[in-house]
């Protein structure tokens, strides 16, 4: 029977539980299911759930790397056993610290390994770093057995002790039962928010589409280092905990399997989501003790179970729900009173119509043999449209990937407000001031429309890990601008009633649009489009007009590549021609329709190439 | 001098086997981006295999002549993980791969085969190591203070025979052609014209017929076969293809070379007990300062 | 949303069943609960099915005489897989399953990671397989161990290289695991006090299947004889290969070599091969009861460490019968009472205790492959 409450009181209650943090909705939950065994004062059982809450520390830190960050990590317990190893020499072996000096330090060494296992490698395609991360894991583990002045050598240190932080002291293993169920409460509070913030997103967008992160302004080598950070800093964490509970430590304790299983823990929770990494985990922990009485035969279910999972549960028993949801849910509740200026611009760069807003001068591009480029100069003052035409394979493209720093050229250099950009990374560039569309439209298809605007004003926002998790005034006020502008946005290119679809069902032409807006979210001064008009409607054609010709007037410079002579045409200021890797012709658009050498090197061809 | 000559004969004996089974990674990886981690598994079930033939055909001293009971021993052993493999893509890989699943899952899946492989192999052989019939007559050949047996000159013998043969396929045949586009561009392969999933399949297929041979290979020449025996020489075998240019056929062979030669060296004159740490730090040297590998990678930038 | 009425009831089950499959098994006939920890599966599967059949004969055995104090022994058996954190929980669940007495561990660490918690719960614990000097140096006063300890073999082994047969140049190997490293750095340092050269110290890889690189060096440096720290699986390949490169020197092996394995895998290459190790059946009657009843109950003859696992449970047995309860802390007592004279006679020797739970002198025979069999040649 429903109980009937006013309709406003029933609103009032459902959006003031919404309000309620996570972890005041769900902890006290977790703490009642972690006290089953120690009611039921079954040791057996109390273990086996310390050693869940050690393995769901793990999964989020792996989740931050594979679920968020979406890379792999295939020998990630050997940040775990740096950190379990530096507490057990620092508080046995060499008896120097106490506990409570060893643990930040086991945790940021562990942490540093991942930054310094990261940063050479983090560029690699993803399975190549997959490899790299099972050497980098055998690599630790023969440490650990090698190292024998530091590590104990192939037995290990025992005798580690129970943590005493002056104050209190964690001797017996039922209150370290309460201490690891805290740290694994809050480790979850923690990746779950650091999951719905910018940061969380940052790393969407980076697993997505990495060129189109880039080239909006999102530094993906460093969330790609964070994530890295982040999750070897966890595995510490735990680590420390599991050295403190065994009261000692082996090399046995760190191989390659114990990776596969929080691995598979986060794959089999479902990646990126909180509650699938939880129950991964109770499964990977509980499934072999339920199975330990088949002995020779648990190893084949697991492995079966594994398989079968691939095959028919994919996204994981409990897989992470869609982006949109939440990112819909925050533009909701968000207070739509915050004003933009909490969000940063580009740097200012001299608004005088006489100074070029960019230059590019004597730039050329050889791949292998072919020069895709010749000595091309290009300049773009501000508030001009310029359009760069000539037939396929001419090297227009090349040129834009150039200047948005996606390809470095073998020679010349292009300036953006008195600034060298050449050598610069895309988003470097993008941050300068410079946003760009992709000929082959790249949107961020599995996230929603509003999110896709939002990560354009990644760049334009500031919040850092600590801020985000503890969602301060300032990270509040920001992520409401936020939400706020990217709605702004899509109103102003007709997309507001669309926020909350997935990019992917967009039809072809609003994808194109939303290209633009998230391009315009990182509010540029010269907006680079490739073939905006390519496969457009003729209305959504002239709304495309519209819109350039509205943003100019605003005092933006757009610099496009069009094969559509016509929109070229009637739009530009002036029109810049490329053949063969080289300027043949530049001027306004009646000079060079009437350029005989454009006539024949392209124009002459123009109807066959539609 | 004469000491390392035998470290480089030592190198080039593992170093073949390395090649073998990194060919069978190379070529799947190269089309699918997937790392086959049952691959190891596939190598340790041909050698089981080849060993309960041996065993069959009456031991040491078959009744039917050494020979033809090499020739039993190495075929069908292959032929029966050709259709492992074959088994593997058509129930597994390939509905993955019609799903567009995570590129995660498949390697799960990989994970899980290679599980119950060795779980099977465990409870059909045992647990405990499994002797090898002596079938091979024990000669000694001596040149230059080195020393090499029959079962070692074979072992490298038919290795390199088998790489020769695969390259001659890969480079010279309608197939191999096919082979060769595939790994380039799928898409452009499929374009126009070539059956992809049936050359996934017969990847699968050559690949895991070469790790079966490699195992019973294996097995005649250090004797003795245990149902944990593929998965260290499984990893080092794609580290080998990963060194040579993934995707690269001639590239596995060499980087498969230069693995056991390196780990021998390494083994012999830095030190023992890092020796399997040895191939991971190539590895990742070469990845971070070359990561196309030495020969250069056959595969699509899928950007 | 999170948490619906089938999610709730599903984990509800699924803890409802951990708990149970941790519950003491059904009372029989109230029998005598014997926790057995080893790995059972992964790389050291063979050793950990190995001595659970010894511990299965003896239980087997003691049953069919009746028991212990009129109750039958029962095992509970764990995989360990040889990994710290399965043994903490696998020891966990023998204390929750009541297990009176554990007659566990194959591997150095898994022991070292149950101690705590045998100790926290008063279990008597007799260490069969594990046998790092760690261990007693743990201080546990209820644990006793049948095997021999830490650098036990390593010495034995260098006097009889050096005083017995010898030997000048000596080369050495081990795996880098627990046991393994303590005999092998004993055997260097005894020999050196005895005045032999180390002429080659080498390590290997367990699991790894070739060593051709080693076995070269050991070519070069000219060692009579090598010292294998290995498993029997190592060992046997590395005399193969030593005889594939036709290298001359002669291999001494603790105990593993006493596998049937061994013999399996070095082929005729064991020829020559010293082995020490505890008395075998030539020498002790009691022993060769036990290999002809293993014979019997498992159609081949028994591995190296199944005598020791067997042992264990008749420690456990006897020292129940002895105090006539079972009662650990009386049982205890009782067995670090013994003295030589009163010593256990266990089918691997004498069986009594230091107060760290060691044995005070192992009794190590030495053997060598002769025609295809291991065969004793003397003290």
């Amino acid at each position: 029977m429903e109980i009937a409450l006013p309709k406003q009181l029933r609103l009032g209650l459902a959006s003031s539980w919404q309000s309620v943090p996570g972890i005041v909705k769900y902890a006290p939950l977790a703490v009642a299911v972690a006290a089953l065994p120690v009611a039921l004062d079954n040791l057996y059982l109390r273990d086996i759930c310390t050693y869940i809450g050690l393995y769901i520390m793990l999964g989020m830190g792996m989740n931050i790397v594979v679920g968020y960050a979406g890379l792999m990590d295939l020998g990630y317990i050997a940040f775990y056993g740096i950190a379990a190893y530096t507490v057990a020499a620092l508080t046995a072996e060499f008896e120097i610290a106490p506990f409570w000096l060893a643990f930040p330090a086991a945790v940021l060494l562990a942490a540093a390994f991942g930054v310094v296992l990261g940063a050479p490698t983090l560029r690699l395609r993803p399975d190549y770093l997959a490899m790299v991360t099972v050497g980098f894991g055998e690599i630790a583990r023969l440490a650990f057995i090698n190292l024998d002045a530091i590590t104990g050598g192939p037995p290990g240190i025992t005798g580690i002790p129970r943590p005493d932080l002056g104050f209190i002291k964690i001797t017996t293993s039922g209150q370290l039962y309460w201490v690891i169920v805290a740290m694994a409460i809050l480790i979850t509070w923690f990746t779950q928010r650091l999951g719905q913030s910018r940061i969380g997103r940052g790393w969407a967008y980076t697993r997505d589409d990495e060129i189109a992160a880039e080239a909006i302004g999102i530094d993906t080598v460093r969330m790609k280092l964070l994530a890295f950070a982040l999750g070897a800093g966890i595995a510490g964490i735990a680590g420390t905990f599991f050295a403190v509970k065994m009261t000692m430590v082996a090399p046995e304790s760190f191989t390659w399997w114990e990776s596969l299983i929080v691995l598979i823990i986060v794959v089999l929770g479902g990646m990126g989501s909180i509650p699938g990494v939880i129950l991964g985990a109770v499964v990977m922990v509980s499934l072999p003790e339920v199975l330990r009485d088949f002995d020779d035969y648990r190893m084949l279910i697991l492995g079966l179970s594994l398989v079968l999972l691939a095959l028919f549960r994919p996204k994981g028993l409990w897989p992470a729900a869609p982006h949109r949801e939440a990112s819909l849910a925050a533009a909701g509740a968000s207070p739509f009173a915050a004003t933009r200026a909490v969000l940063k611009g580009p740097p200012a760069a001299p608004a005088d119509s006489a100074i070029p807003l960019l230059e590019v001068s004597g730039v050329s591009k050889r791949f292998g043999g072919v020069a895709a480029l010749a000595d091309v100069d290009l300049t773009v003052f501000p508030g001009e449209i310029i359009s760069l035409i000539g037939p396929n394979g001419a090297g227009k493209t090349t040129l834009l990937n150039v200047i948005t720093g996606v390809t470095p050229p073998t020679s010349g250099r292009a300036q953006f407000g008195g600034r060298r950009i050449t050598g610069l990374r895309p988003n470097r560039i993008a941050g300068l001031g410079i946003a760009r569309t992709f000929q082959n439209i790249r949107l961020f298809g599995a996230l929603s429309v509003l999110e896709n605007v939002a990560a354009g004003l990644h760049c334009r926002s500031r919040a850092g890990t600590l801020t985000s998790v503890l969602r301060t005034v300032g990270q509040r006020a920001e992520e409401g601008a936020i939400w706020h502008r990217s709605l702004e946005i899509l109103t102003e290119v007709g997309l507001r009633d669309r926020a909350g679809q997935m990019a992917r069902s967009l039809p072809y032409g609003a994808q194109r649009r939303l290209e633009i807006a998230r391009a315009l979210a990182t509010s540029p001064r010269l907006l680079v489009l490739d073939e905006p008009a390519a496969g457009l409607s003729g209305r959504e054609r002239t709304e495309l007009m519209q819109l350039i010709q509205r943003l100019r007037a605003n005092g933006l410079a757009v610099l496009l590549i069009e094969h559509d002579m016509d929109f070229v045409m009637s739009i530009s200021d002036r029109v810049y021609v490329l053949n063969y890797g080289k300027r043949i012709a530049a001027g306004t658009p009646d000079d060079v329709q009437n350029d005989s050498t454009v006539i024949e090197a392209y124009l002459g061809r123009a109807d066959d190439e539609v | 001098m004469d000491l390392v000559l035998q470290q480089v004969i030592n190198g080039l004996t593992m170093g073949a086997i390395y090649a073998i089974v990194g060919l069978g990674y190379t070529m799947v990886y190269g089309i699918i981006r997937l790392i086959n981690f049952a691959h190891g598994a596939v190598f340790m079930v041909g050698a089981y295999l080849g060993l309960t033939l041996l065993e069959v055909l009456g031991g040491a001293h078959p009744a039917i002549g050494i020979v033809p009971a090499l020739l039993i021993a190495l075929a069908l052993p292959a032929i029966a993980c050709a259709g492992l493999g074959f088994a593997m893509d058509a129930l597994v890989y390939r509905r993955l791969r019609a799903k567009r699943a995570h590129p995660l899952i498949p390697l799960i899946a990989a994970l899980g085969i290679s599980l119950m492989l060795e779980t099977a192999a465990m409870l059909v052989w045992g647990k405990e190591f499994k002797v090898y019939p002596a079938i091979l007559p024990v000669w000694h050949f001596h040149f230059a203070g080195a020393v090499m047996n029959s079962a070692q000159v074979m072992l490298l013998v038919i290795c390199f025979a088998m790489m020769i043969g695969l390259h001659l396929f890969v480079q010279h045949t309608r197939i191999g052609r096919a082979m060769r586009a595939a790994a380039l561009d799928p898409n452009a392969a499929r374009l126009v014209g070539v059956n992809v999933d049936q050359i996934i399949m017969l990847t699968f297929v050559i690949g895991s017929a070469l790790a079966a041979v490699a195992g019973v290979l294996v097995g005649l020449y250090y004797g003795s076969v245990n149902f944990r025996m593929g998965y260290v020489p499984g990893l080092k075998a794609f580290t080998a293809a990963v060194l040579g240019g993934v995707g690269n056929i001639p590239g596995a062979m060499i980087g498969g070379l230069i693995i056991g030669l390196l780990e021998t060296f390494g083994a012999a004159y830095i030190s023992g007990e890092w020796k399997d740490a040895i191939a991971f730090i190539i590895l990742i040297t070469v990845i971070v300062a070359r990561p196309t590998g030495l020969l250069g990678e056959r595969i699509a930038e899928r950007a | 949303m999170l948490l619906s009425v089938p999610r709730i009831a599903g984990a509800l089950a699924f803890i409802t069943v951990l708990a149970g499959t941790a519950m003491p098994a059904a009372r029989a006939a109230d029998p005598i609960l014997i926790g057995f920890s080893a790995p059972l599966t992964g790389d050291a599967a063979g050793s950990g099915q190995e001595s659970l059949n010894g511990a299965k004969l003896a239980v087997e055995q003691i049953n069919a005489k009746g028991g212990v104090l009129g109750r039958p022994l029962q095992l509970v058996q764990g995989d360990d897989r040889c990994d710290p954190k399965d043994a903490a929980i696998v020891a966990q669940k023998f204390v929750a399953q009541k297990v009176a007495a554990a007659a566990s561990h194959y591997c150095s660490g898994a022991a070292l990671a149950a101690i705590p918690i045998f100790r926290d719960a008063g279990t008597l614990y007799v260490d069969w397989g594990a046998v790092s000097s760690k261990i007693p140096g743990s201080g546990y006063d209820r644990l006793f161990i049948t095997i021999y300890n830490g650098a036990q073999p390593g010495v034995y082994a260098a006097d009889i290289a050096v005083k017995k047969l010898g030997m000048k140049k000596l080369a050495v190997v081990d795996d880098r695991t627990p046991a393994d490293a303590e005999f092998a750095t004993a055997f260097q340092k005894h020999a050196k006090e005895l005045g032999a050269e180390i002429v080659l110290s080498g390590h290997i890889t367990q699991g790894d299947k070739d060593f051709s690189a080693f076995v070269t060096q050991v070519k070069g440096s000219g060692a009579q004889m090598l010292f294998t720290g290995n498993y029997y699986a190592e060992a046997g390949l590395l005399n193969r290969q030593l005889r594939d490169q036709q290298v001359s020197a002669v291999t001494i092996c603790p105990d593993t070599c006493m596998d049937p394995q061994f013999l399996a895998i070095a082929g005729a290459a064991a020829e020559g091969a010293y082995s020490v190790t505890q008395p075998q059946a030539d020498e002790l009657p009691a022993a060769k009861d036990f290999v002809a009843a293993y014979q019997k109950e498992f159609g081949k003859p028994p591995g190296y460490i199944g005598p020791y696992s067997y042992d264990a449970i008749n420690v456990i047995a006897a020292a129940y019968a002895a105090v006539g309860k079972v009662d650990n802390e009386a049982a205890a007592k009782y067995l670090h009472g013994l003295t030589q004279e009163t010593a256990l006679k266990g089918i691997t020797g004498p069986l009594n205790w230091k107060t760290d739970g060691t044995l005070p002198s192992f009794t190590f025979s030495v053997y060598q492959v002769k025609d295809g069999k291991m065969q004793f040649v003397g003290h």
